[in-house]
């Protein structure tokens, strides 16, 4: 099923004379994990805020084409119930914090008692989400004096806990050290499992290329190409895109040239290595 | 000459110890990368290096000059200092005058400015910018202007604190020009960052940092493939030397063709 | 601990003790009484016996050091300066005492003094034994369910830890621009212009964040139109609570009718 459908989009930032999307025509499937890559200023968040309806609503400026998310035209949606349809997680944790809770029980339970849900729901949702990602011994502290990366967890699981089939995730790693990425993206895997359409910009493209199904690269607000992940991360052209591949994939090109091709482009380390050995078998068997 | 920490530790007013007894000797024009988790102590040894932090135990020394007796202002003319988020530093109204403001500061002459600042505009690859406001340029090219703002003031050492946070591929290479440009002028550079493709390629030495002090000081090779170090200070080792420890290759492996050349 | 912590939600809050445990705007209402009734009677012993009620009550529920601290402060400067410049305003006749043999201190002064100063104190007192016996967000919660907006609610709460935040903000853009070489100590002069670099990232960097947090908020159906929850509640207001604020609603009233009878009749 389609979950978001744009068509011939073009779209301006109000008091702008460029186009911050050009010619977009792009189907979102149900279920799938797109990864969003390209440079900065390409159009990524651009596109998140089409997608959430913050553009038209919020950002004003000229859309052209048809833009639908969950087949009703983004100018007809109600901005606040669409807000919570598609939940967001950005780049800075600071700001994703309410500041009025004292603890994280409370902190995440805030999205439910918004909406209205009968409080001993809303406990069980609560400790549903916390036990979903790990963070239950975080629950009686203050989330106002918690550690960047321990702050994004909570941002998630305070978006998660609304049960959202959508998540629009905005470079969620990019203030964090590796191991506070390692458990956001331990997160996204668990919510890729739970049948989320997720759509997540990011530049560690090692990561990328491990847990998308797809990926859409955007360069100067065009789509310039999309496709399986394993199609697209393995293009020496994305360079010139300004995206990035992953070190193992331009390698696995290098290895052609130098004459000693693999059997395919890897795109992770497990590839690579699978690759080699079997890339040593038929060299053998020869 | 050399920023000298000797035995220093740091605690803050409210009592938390960050450093622990760090020494180490940084010589001019030299390039470092401190790696480590967060919370391992790596801002605040830095801020030790340019008088932020003043040291509660042992003495920093910034080209002899004991940093507790000058204010932080002073030592950095010697040792700049860009911090993470450039919305901490950023407040004039173009990115020209943001360039142009620290050397106005320091009385220079109006030829002089110029000349700093056109340098600075360069290596950072900003000219396309100067005329807009801060705030309506990329969070990322904010970034450049950040560091070109410290970078016109002519530092003998200059301190990144995350540059690579938030890059894409063109804003790494950016930096990667901005290091070999700093090295050409005899600059020193020491960053913190996260991305270890990024420091094995361009840092010649890495201090590695875990829980409140330095447990490694070497070479990309040494450091990386130190499982114990990997370990203790959680880095993640780039993807290339993965390939190689997964196939057992000798050699230290840490780039492309090196590893290309193991399976020759 | 956690399950204990997660099945106080489930009950009304319970605090540690009858006075905390008062809705609180029963609180406010009686302790507002109270502090007016010290204003309209005017009169320092009903003014000081009030005053020293609340120390004691302050003590009892076991908020004694939380409401010294303001209160002692207000006591010094208000209670002080009242007494020396209703010496001044006040013309009396009876002298006890000549202050360093030259001014004169007068009964009628000192009695009036007594008088303002026991009902700013007994009002003032009202005030910080609310404020130190009712967490804010009790109050809020309080307000939003007799129909004040979340959205008010959500400004009042946000602004402490706000201003929380603008000090980190504050301190962070300091180290930044003294890291750069701006002198932001030592003469009236670098502090003038260290003034700008600093203004000028906080209230740009204030002005983003509300942004920011006001989406990330929208995320949070902050923003939906329906009815709310609470997963913290106060219990609803038991019988005998209701008599009491009821009764000292009365004798306030009563008070009232007698000052205007006094005042006109």
């Amino acid at each position: 099923m389609v979950v978001a459908e744009f068509k011939n989009v073009n779209y301006k930032y109000p008091l702008t004379d460029e186009y911050a999307l050009k010619e977009i025509n792009f189907q979102f499937e149900e279920g799938k994990f797109y990864g969003l890559i390209g440079e900065n200023g390409g159009g990524k968040t651009t596109l998140c805020n089409l997608i959430r309806g913050l553009i038209p609503h919020f950002y004003n400026g000229e859309l052209e084409g048809s833009a639908k998310v969950f087949g009703t035209d983004i100018k007809e949606h109600n901005v606040e119930e669409l807000a919570v349809k598609i939940g967001y997680v950005f780049q800075n944790p600071f700001n994703q914090m309410s500041g009025i809770k004292s603890t994280v029980f409370e902190e995440v339970a805030m999205g439910l008692e918004n909406l209205g849900v009968e409080k001993n729901e809303i406990i069980r949702k609560v400790e549903d989400v916390l036990e979903l990602l790990g963070i239950e011994d975080l629950m009686t502290k203050n989330p106002n004096e918690l550690s960047g990366g321990q702050r994004q967890r909570v941002a998630f699981a305070s978006i998660i806990v609304m049960d959202n089939d959508m998540l629009v995730i905005d470079e969620p790693t990019s203030q964090l050290d590796p191991q506070g990425t390692e458990n956001v993206f331990e997160i996204i895997r668990k919510l890729k499992q739970a049948g989320k359409t997720i759509i997540l910009v990011e530049h560690k493209i090692d990561l990328i290329a491990e847990y998308c199904d797809e990926i859409i690269v955007m360069e100067k607000g065009q789509i310039v190409c999309s496709g399986e992940t394993k199609d697209i991360l393995s293009r020496m052209e994305l360079l010139d895109y300004g995206a990035l591949i992953p070190q193992v994939a331009v390698w696995g090109h290098e290895m052609g040239g130098a004459g000693m091709p693999l059997p395919e482009i890897p795109i992770t380390v497990e590839q690579a290595v699978r690759l080699v050995r079997e890339r040593g078998r038929m060299t053998d068997g020869n | 000459m050399a920023i000298e920490l000797k035995d220093v530790s740091f605690a803050y007013p409210n009592g938390y110890v960050a450093n622990e007894g760090l020494n180490l000797v940084i010589k001019d024009g030299e390039l470092l990368s401190i790696v480590g988790q967060n919370g391992a102590g790596k801002t605040t040894a830095v801020k030790l290096m340019n008088g932020l932090n003043k040291p509660s135990k042992g003495d920093v020394l910034v080209d002899g000059v004991n940093t507790k007796e000058k204010s932080c202002a002073w030592i950095s003319k010697t040792v700049g200092y860009v911090f993470q988020n450039p919305d901490d530093q950023i407040f004039n109204s173009t990115a020209l005058a943001e360039i142009e403001y620290m050397p106005r500061y320091m009385k220079l002459s109006e030829e002089e400015v110029k000349k700093r600042s056109s340098r600075a505009i360069e290596m950072t690859g900003i000219s396309h910018y100067l005329k807009m406001n801060p705030l309506d340029i990329p969070y990322a090219i904010r970034k450049f202007v950040a560091i070109a703002a410290i970078i016109a003031t002519q530092p003998k050492y200059l301190i990144l604190d995350e540059p690579t946070a938030g890059q894409d591929k063109r804003g790494n290479e950016i930096l990667e020009n901005i290091i070999k440009e700093l090295k050409r002028d005899g600059t020193g550079v020491i960053a913190i960052t996260h991305d270890m493709d990024f420091v094995a390629k361009n840092f010649p030495r890495i201090v590695a940092m875990a829980h409140k002090n330095i447990i490694a000081d070497g070479t990309a090779k040494e450091i990386f493939w130190n499982s114990a170090i990997v370990e203790e200070s959680r880095i993640k080792k780039p993807q290339i030397a993965q390939v190689a420890e997964r196939l057992n290759l000798p050699g230290s492996i840490l780039f492309r063709e090196e590893l290309t050349n193991a399976l020759r | 601990m956690e399950k204990s912590f997660i099945d106080s939600f489930r009950e009304y809050q319970k605090f540690d003790n009858w006075f905390i445990n008062f809705n609180p705007l029963s609180k406010l209402n009686i302790l507002l009484a109270l502090g007016f009734s010290s204003m309209l009677l005017n009169n320092w012993k009903y003014g000081f016996s009030l005053c020293i009620l609340f120390c004691i009550l302050a003590f009892a529920v076991g908020r004694g050091k939380q409401f010294m601290k303001p209160f002692s402060v207000i006591v010094l400067i208000f209670g002080f300066f009242t007494l020396v410049i209703r010496q001044f305003s006040v013309s009396g006749t009876t002298v006890l005492f000549e202050l360093f043999g030259v001014l004169p201190v007068t009964k009628e002064a000192l009695i009036n003094g007594l008088n303002t100063a026991s009902y700013l104190l007994g009002f003032s007192g009202a005030i910080v034994l609310f404020f130190v016996t009712t967490e804010m967000r009790d109050l809020m919660y309080a307000l939003e369910k007799k129909g004040v907006s979340h959205e008010i609610s959500y400004i009042v709460l946000a602004s402490f830890q706000t201003i929380i935040d603008l000090k980190k903000n504050t301190d962070l853009i300091m180290e930044s621009q003294k890291a750069r070489g701006i002198e932001t100590e030592g003469n009236v002069l670098n502090r003038i212009k260290a003034f700008f670099p600093i203004l000028g990232p906080l209230v740009l960097g204030a002005i983003s964040s509300t942004e920011e947090k006001s989406i990330a908020m929208d995320a949070r159906a902050f923003s939906v139109k329906c009815g709310h929850t609470f997963l913290r509640e106060l219990r609803p207001v038991p019988l005998p609570e209701k008599v009491v604020v009821i009764l000292t609603d009365i004798c306030f009233v009563l008070l009232v009718v007698f000052k205007i009878y006094q005042v006109f009749g």
